[in-house]
């Protein structure tokens, strides 16, 4: 772990790229951004919120008509349109995934959404700092599953690659931050010796 | 075939498979998403099909008939040198490497998701009782496939490091004979280099160095003149497990053969075939899983019914 004065700096300098990012951001998508927040009764907003709610409400009649098989993967949107004509794909993960496949894939899916966090908060305040850059990216895509189904797997092939690569950063930087091997030279995938720090793993088991 | 060589052509095997995923990410990432109809995966066709769903092909813009171009065979290219990597390795012993499940709080519910969605595709299918395979499987177990390969980057890949998380399994076959898991504190290293701890201890070698040879000479009195051959090899594994010495050879004779039965071998390729019969299905061509008939299966999703989302 980098020196506390190294760790400020950083902290601080993500923090001025970041802010400087958003500036940007801002001034180029200003507007339409702001219509998601302020400008409610636009006729695209309200239109965008109906359409979500109504979704919302098809999915959890869904999930109670079916609870322990849901629907079949990939078959929500046929089935959402015999309650509701006009219905579209969910813009929930977990509602989808519940819907779909049952409780049990829910509470899956949401099990696979707070390991992450649950491993930042078990590391305490020192382990906030390693996992930043798999948490910020997980906090993005969790986000984004909360008002979109992209991140759900069967929505996309695309969307199986980005979760597997936010995953995959996760994973490392926890097990990197519990004091497991760190790799002698080399790259990814080359039969290199690791280094044995001793000790073992809070979070697999893994002994070294 | 030689062991150099055949490291050598691990080698460059594997920066080949490096490279085609690379490359497959980015194009894939940056790619639009009807990938069969415009952009590089269209370049070069070797393939060429018809539109999935004539019947809704004008209303949603799928007239446009499939070009598969020669980088959609990255992922046959994939599919044939994960399995291929893995079996050679198992040839090497330098670069035997055991399987080791991931991070439980990733794992566990991945696995969880990829057997119900399996189930629910499969039954859907057989539900449908059409003679079409199921194609929705395809998709979901690639995809499932990606991230159990990503899941586990770093307490798998152990390389050369022979890590093993023996919790469960010590539950389940406390003692379990010549399959019992060799854990850490046992070390392991190539030729015994670079270890620290135990293992690096001169009294520890004499007594493993003399340990393997009586339970080589014990093996090769057996007739397994493979496993003996590996358990004379270099002293590369120290253990200072507690129990009767001939836990301990047989744990010694586990680390310098890397699990010298043939089971776990078979289930490597198990595995690998499994793996590649999976890519495989992924690459069939069918990705909106309309059926002969044109009509739609219960378990298509993709392409017709997602263009009403867009932009919204």
């Amino acid at each position: 772990m980098p020196a506390p004065r190294t760790r400020r700096r950083t902290l601080i300098l993500t923090l001025a790229v970041v802010a400087g990012l958003a500036v940007v951001f801002l001034a180029a998508y200003g507007p339409l951004l702001l219509t998601r927040f302020f400008n409610l009764d636009t006729a695209i907003e309200a239109r965008s919120i109906f359409e979500r709610e109504r979704d919302w409400r098809i999915a959890l009649e869904m999930i109670a008509q079916h609870p322990v098989t849901g629907v079949g993967m990939g078959s929500y949107l046929a089935q959402a349109r015999l309650i509701d004509p006009y219905a579209r794909l969910v813009h929930n993960v977990p509602l989808l995934v519940a819907a779909e496949l049952g409780l049990v894939a829910g509470a899956l899916w949401l099990w696979l959404t707070v390991a992450p966090f649950g491993a930042a908060v078990k590391r305490g305040r020192r382990g906030w700092y390693p996992l930043a850059t798999g948490l910020a990216p997980w906090v993005a895509v969790v986000t984004m599953g909360l008002f979109h189904g992209l991140p759900w797997i069967n929505t996309g092939w695309r969307a199986a690659i980005l979760m597997a690569l936010v995953l995959g950063i996760l994973v490392e930087a926890i097990h990197g931050s519990a004091g497991i091997d760190r790799k002698v030279g080399g790259s990814f995938g080359s039969m290199q010796e690791r280094t044995y720090r001793g000790g073992t793993c809070d979070y697999c088991g893994v002994r070294t | 075939m030689a062991n150099s060589r055949l490291l050598q052509l691990h080698t460059i095997l594997l920066r080949l498979t490096q490279i085609s995923f690379a490359a497959f990410l980015v194009l894939a990432l940056a790619t639009h998403s009807a990938h069969w109809r415009v952009g590089p995966f269209t370049w070069l066709p070797v393939l060429k099909l018809p539109a999935l769903l004539p019947a809704r092909a004008s209303r949603w813009g799928d007239e446009q008939p499939m070009e598969l171009g020669v980088l959609t065979l990255i992922p046959i290219l994939l599919a044939v040198s994960w399995p291929a990597l893995r079996l050679i390795e198992l040839r090497l012993p330098s670069l035997r490497r055991r399987w080791q499940w991931g991070w439980r709080h990733i794992t566990w519910p991945l696995i969880g998701l990829t057997l119900l969605g399996m189930i629910s595709i499969a039954w859907n299918w057989l539900a449908t009782g059409t003679l079409l395979p199921p194609l929705g499987i395809s998709d979901t177990a690639f995809r499932f496939c990606l991230l159990g390969w990503y899941g586990r980057p770093t307490c798998s890949w152990s390389t050369s490091g022979h890590r093993w998380s023996g919790r469960w399994r010590h539950r389940r076959r406390p003692v379990a004979g010549r399959h019992r898991p060799v854990h850490p504190p046992v070390r392991f290293g190539p030729q015994g280099a670079g270890r620290t701890g135990p293992g690096s201890d001169g009294k520890w070698r004499q007594r493993v160095d003399g340990q393997r040879a009586t339970l080589a000479a014990r093996l090769r009195a057996d007739g397994t003149s493979e496993s003996a051959g590996r358990a004379a090899g270099p002293a590369d594994a120290v253990s200072d497990q507690p129990g009767p010495a001939s836990r301990r050879l047989a744990a010694l004779a586990l680390a310098g053969g890397h699990r010298s039965g043939r089971r776990r071998a078979d289930r490597h390729r198990a595995a690998g075939c499994l793996a590649g019969v999976w890519s495989g299905l992924a690459l069939w061509p069918g990705r909106c899983g309309a059926s002969a008939a044109g009509e739609r299966q219960p378990t298509a999703r993709r392409c017709p019914l997602r263009a009403p989302d867009a932009g919204r």
